[in-house]
């Protein structure tokens, strides 16, 4: 061990080190938890302190290396319980979603304003440049430092409030595009939002509000899984297959066993073989359940062989190495086509997995719909005049790169139950998936999900909570887990890879007369959300437009790739991809413009979701149904007037514009998507909420719900504020917990705000219920339903009023006690569609291929937008995460199938300095089934994208591109060979 | 370069080069290459932290940059290309840390620092009092790096191609003009980035194919960006 001092914000820290021992690592452990780990490299800048002044990513800093400096982290800014400006400026604007990183932009804001007290929109950027976001796409990082610089420049600033805009339509037909109608002037952080007039103003709901979590986030305090500090943690490392399939002859344990500091190695010799399926689903869990915890083959490059538990890390790894495996190396199958061919290796050729469809072909499910009869409007096409038009698509694999990556710390409390903190996106389904590989009760498990730094599906998984079980039950000591980066990209979740193609027929009048899709989706060694992700393609490929006849058919396919699973869009963004390229070809086939085109044919209020019921896990046979769920409610035509607004529409039809005479090498065009998908799964989420109320008026609330950094949390408290009549700040959101919260299924298929947000509004409903009848016995009334919640007091329609301290007073300790409780939970029959458009602006380098993205704006009808800054912030995230899919990232693999950009450098997500422009607008609608008029928002802004890069590249160089992402060779070669 | 096994620090140049001739010793500049490496090993890290190689010392023409002069501190130089090529070598929280030295030491073949050294006549000055043009560094590397000198001035672009706009690009033409002369380096076409013929870019040029570009997209860009290089600096 080396002895090392350097000054530690501000005072003396002296400590030791191992040689290799991270800055990153000596930090935490003398409690800095603000400085967190995202990757080893430092690509992340989680972990980025001031060394000596300057911004570092402490990852890659050697311990060692900082003996006799100065660091800095953000607790240095901790002093009092204010905020310092900067951190306040983050709050402000809502620039922290999970906040994972939010030690790291503070400091970097700090360190810039010292030097330039009045920095650019460049150097803002260039600054938050080493400090990736998967959440935010730095819209409002950037205005939180503008805003932050003027604060300590002394200027005053205005609270921060989305830009109302009148409409641009009447209701839901369309108005005629106006060139000289300019779009608004505003900050790109500054929602527009839209508003209508069916919805009243309310005191909270709709309201800017601050997030609930925002101090401890700001100020770095130890919230997420790994801040914790547990007496005789072991940590744990995983031993992963260097082969994509393979069968284990056998595994030697011994001299990993006989390692100092070793207590457990794990593999399938000594883990009981309990068959199940990681997809964090409702029970029960969609067959075929098809993994064990260790198993005695392996299926891609990173499945699991074994796992050691050691005193440290580093004793861990070198464990690992010491385990001896003797592999049966097998033939391996990447292409979900060459994988359902005669002859392709058999993945799962093991007895105990049931439920196969076909297990030769490697098709794990056979998935079929229909409405109407497809092959006939097909063979009748020719006879009548329509038109078919068929395509094919391919859309690739890419990673939702949650900056924390996948962690769990499993222990025995005192009364020996499991207990399991881990960053789950499923803390309850997590519960009762585990409890039958540990031979448990659920009873005996408790399941803690603290904050967590970013999901987007990677983390609705039981991933790994399992593997720390197994040992904390073998050891009897805490275990910790955590992935590393290229754990996170091999032996994580992904996006499935998928083969779509669409067949469609068109009448004389432009008129869709049928729709045919198939896709083989690709799923790879594992099914976990191979059946449910697909269904939504299916769902979102065939529902956005009308046609009398529709056919879905998906053939779901292993392969020896890493595992796909869920993904923030689950499914639609690889068929609005591919559904919306098929339209605008058809369009421009017919010679039809092409939002004429889609308008003819896009759903409208009142119109059947004709193909929903019968696709998903609960699915509906054909003639089962005498009535569909309809379109209530749609603001489409105002997002696609403010849409083309925002982009200037109309510079398609100008030549100088579209290629600029100062740069003869460029091309610009705009394309455009629209955009529609669900609310949460119809019959089958379920959240729960309670609410009490305290001595002094406020309200705990405890939600099963899951906040990823979308600000759940937040919303499920501005609805209950809004209900019982008592600002945001007296709702103590507790959430989630499976001990102590009420059961939720999760947050995903964008169901929070709308499945338990109605839960939350019915709990606080029946509290205020109570309420109110608790008021009018201390104000003699005779009718409580007169009372009115308002500014934390209860008021009598003669104006006389008692404060909720009073009556939670009254209530708790002075006559006819009793805890004022409401408790609710809520299933929803429906599915409200929220819809957008989709623009973008692109650039293509005609001579390279070189897609540029000038700007992106998305118009979103996703209802009341409980809060309007987190609403847009989701939309803001969303999109830069499709603009990765659409533009740059993917899996790349040599020819065994190891993955060869494992790392955020080679893989690249983008960052602060290189974003387009970024423009959120909010079409407010009432949807009568939401709370408060809500819908969903954040899974749409996945699915418009691609389209629209494509469609863009498509208007700027002629040349239609089927497959992504759009790289510059691939443009090269489509324009080469067009 | 993996994970070290020994950490020292010496304060001399002379206690450096003697630490530095022991077997599995390396260099320690910033540290953003050898430290991101977690594959452990038996190597020992020498950090050159405390030799005071951090000064910058400039006339008209040329600069003298000490191996451990960060790439943050490049970014101040009153040159743009040196100063644009640092800026988009890495990120701000890594740009911090990484050093010249580091830099030429990693020979990163898509570092377009390094090309814009090429282009700028660095020589690279080692421990042992011997000087050598950069090239022939990177064709042959020896020694522990004290300081580069290189020439400044002049008209100077880089034309790159990546997949997005900071991102590492898959090939990039440096290329600065004193007076009449022009020299053009490329990224991404060798395991290091190489000076060119500005005529003939591609003439012996055997490109590497990997997913970001095949070899024959390479030739293909390194033709076209060198002629719109020389096209910018005409």
């Amino acid at each position: 061990m080396i002895p090392i001092s350097f000054e530690l914000n501000g005072r003396n820290h002296s400590t030791t080190c191992t040689p290799h021992q991270s800055l990153r690592e000596v930090l935490r452990a003398a409690g800095m938890f603000s400085v967190r780990f995202g990757s080893d490299s430092g690509e992340t800048g989680a972990g980025a302190v001031l060394l000596d002044g300057r911004l570092v990513s402490s990852d890659v800093v050697l311990a060692a290396q900082a003996d006799g400096h100065a660091i800095t982290t953000v607790e240095s800014l901790n002093t009092s319980s204010d905020l310092h400006p900067v951190q306040a400026a983050f709050v402000a604007v809502g620039a922290f979603q999970s906040g994972y990183s939010a030690g790291a932009m503070v400091l970097g804001t700090v360190e810039l304003l010292a030097r330039d007290p009045n920095p650019s929109d460049a150097a803002i950027r260039d600054m938050l440049s080493g400090i990736l976001d998967r959440e935010t796409a730095y819209v409002k990082p950037v205005e939180a430092v503008r805003r932050a610089a003027a604060m300590l420049r002394g200027e005053a600033v205005q609270p921060f409030a989305p830009v109302i805009l009148p409409p641009l339509t009447a209701g839901g037909d369309p108005t005629p595009y106006d060139p000289t109608d300019l779009p608004p002037v505003a900050p790109a952080a500054v929602p527009r939002l839209i508003p209508s007039r069916d919805v009243p103003s309310m005191a909270v709901v709709g309201q800017p509000e601050i997030k609930v979590d925002a101090v401890r986030l700001a100020k770095g305090n130890p919230a997420f899984t790994d801040d914790i500090d547990l007496r005789n943690m072991l940590y744990a490392k995983v031993l992963r297959s260097p082969h994509a399939h393979a069968r284990i002859i056998s595994i030697d344990d011994s001299r990993a066993r006989a390692l100092p500091g070793v207590h457990a190695v794990l593999h399938y010799g000594n883990t009981p073989r309990v068959k199940y399926a990681s997809g964090g689903q409702s029970w029960p869990n969609p067959h075929p359940h098809d993994q064990v915890s260790f198993d005695d083959k392996v299926r891609h490059v990173g499945d699991r062989v074994a796992v050691v538990a050691a005193e440290s890390i580093d004793i861990a790894e070198h464990a690992c190495r010491l385990i001896e495996v003797d592999y049966e190396v097998l033939p391996a199958v990447f292409d979900e086509r060459e994988a359902l061919k005669p002859g392709a290796p058999v993945i799962h050729d093991e007895a105990d997995t049931l439920e196969i469809h076909d297990r030769e072909r490697n098709i794990v499910h056979h998935i079929t719909a229909k409405r109407g009869d497809v092959d006939a409007a097909v063979a009748a096409a020719a006879q009548n005049g329509h038109r078919v038009f068929t395509r094919t698509f391919r859309v690739h694999q890419v990673q939702q790169c949650p900056i924390e990556p996948h962690i769990s710390i499993a222990w025995l409390d005192e009364d020996e139950r499991m207990v399991i903190r881990t960053a789950t996106q499923v803390p309850f389904h997590a519960r009762r998936m585990v409890a039958p590989l540990l031979d448990r009760d659920i009873k005996d498990i408790r399941v803690i999900k603290p904050r967590i730094g970013g999901g987007f599906g990677a983390k609705q998984e039981m991933l790994i909570e399992d593997i720390v079980g197994h040992l904390a039950q073998v050891t009897r000591r805490p275990v910790r887990l955590e992935l590393d980066r290229s754990e996170e990209f091999i032996a994580a979740r992904t996006r499935h890879p998928q083969t779509i193609t669409f067949t469609s027929v068109v009448d004389t009048d432009g008129m869709l007369v049928s729709q045919d899709l198939y896709i083989i989706g690709n799923t790879g060694p594992y099914g976990t959300h191979g059946y449910t992700v697909q269904t939504v393609s299916g769902l979102r490929g065939l529902t956005q437009y009308n046609a009398p006849n529709k056919r879905f058919t998906c053939d779901v396919v292993y392969t020896n790739i890493p595992v796909p699973g869920a993904y923030r869009g689950y499914g639609a963004p690889q068929a609005e991809f591919a559904l919306e390229a098929h339209m605008e070809d058809i369009a421009r086939e017919l010679g039809i413009d092409v939002i004429e085109f889609k308008r003819r044919n896009w759903l409208r209020l009142g119109d059947e979701l004709n193909i929903a019921p019968h696709l998903g896990e609960r699915a509906a046979a054909d003639g089962d149904l005498d009535e569909y769920p309809k379109v209530m409610s749609t603001g489409l035509e105002e997002c696609v007037a403010q849409a083309l607004r925002e982009i200037e529409w109309h510079r398609r039809d100008d030549p100088s514009w579209r290629a600029p005479a100062d740069r003869p090498n460029i091309r610009r065009g705009l394309g455009f998507a629209y955009c529609m998908h669900g609310t949460a799964i119809p019959f089958l989420d379920m959240g729960g909420c309670s609410i009490k109320l305290n001595d002094d008026g406020s309200f705990n609330m405890l939600v099963g719900a899951t906040d990823l950094g979308t600000g759940a949390d937040t919303v499920l408290g501005q609805i209950a504020a809004e209900v019982l009549g008592v600002p945001l700040e007296d709702i103590k959101v507790y959430s989630s917990d499976t001990d102590m919260t009420p059961f939720d299924t999760g947050a995903y298929a964008s169901s929070t705000t709308y499945i338990s947000g109605t839960a939350a509004l019915r709990a606080a409903e029946a509290a205020r219920s109570r309420i109110k009848e608790r008021a009018a016995m201390l104000l003699g009334i005779e009718q409580p339903c007169s009372i009115e919640l308002r500014d934390r007091r209860a008021y009598a329609p003669d104006g006389r009023s008692v404060s909720m301290e009073e009556i939670a007073l009254d209530s708790l300790h002075t006559q006819e006690q009793e805890q004022i409780m409401g408790t609710a939970s809520h299933v929803s029959p429906e599915c409200p569609p929220p819809f957008a458009a989709q623009v973008v602006e692109v650039e293509v380098d005609v001579d390279t291929g070189q897609v540029t993205i000038v700007k992106m704006a998305m118009a979103v009808d996703c209802g009341v937008a409980i809060n309007p800054v987190t609403a847009s912030g989701q939309v803001e995230g969303g999109m830069l995460q499709a603009l990765g899919y659409a533009h740059c990232e993917e899996y790349a693999f040599d020819d065994d199938g190891r993955m060869l950009n494992d790392a955020l450098g080679p893989y690249h997500i983008y960052r602060a300095d290189e974003m387009p422009e970024t423009t959120v607008y909010l079409v407010q609608t009432l949807e009568d089934s939401g709370p408060f008029g809500a819908k969903a928002v954040a899974e749409i802004p996945k699915d418009g994208v691609a389209p629209a890069v494509r469609n863009a590249i498509l208007d700027a160089v002629g040349v239609a591109i089927d497959e992504l992402p759009f790289t510059p060779e691939r443009v090269w070669r489509a324009m080469t060979t067009a | 370069m993996p994970l070290v096994a020994a950490y020292h620090r010496p304060t001399d140049l002379d206690e450096a080069l003697d630490l530095l001739s022991g077997p599995n010793r390396i260099p320690l500049a910033g540290g953003t290459v050898i430290n991101a490496d977690r594959r452990p090993s038996s190597l020992e890290a020498v950090d050159l932290q405390a030799l005071r190689l951090d000064s910058i010392s400039a006339t008209t023409n040329s600069i003298t940059l000490g191996a451990m002069v960060r790439l943050d501190m490049v970014m101040s130089l009153n040159d743009d290309l040196l100063a644009e090529a640092a800026r988009r070598e890495l990120p701000s929280t890594l740009r911090t840390l990484a050093t010249i030295g580091g830099t030429i030491g990693a020979a990163d073949p898509d570092s377009l620092l390094l090309a814009a050294l090429l282009v700028s006549d660095c020589t690279v000055h080692r421990g042992d009092g011997t000087s050598v043009p950069l090239a022939a560094h990177l064709a042959e590397p020896s020694g522990l790096i004290c300081h580069v000198t290189v020439t400044t001035g002049g008209a100077s672009t880089i034309e790159s191609t990546g997949r997005t706009p900071m991102d590492t690009p898959i090939l990039a033409a440096v290329a600065r003009r004193h007076h009449d002369s022009v020299q053009i380096a490329l990224t991404g076409v060798a395991r290091h980035p190489v000076l060119v013929d500005p005529t003939a870019p591609t003439h012996e040029l055997h490109p590497p194919s990997d997913f970001r570009g095949s070899a024959e997209y390479r030739r293909h860009l390194a033709e076209t960006l060198s002629a719109r290089a020389l096209e910018v600096l005409a």
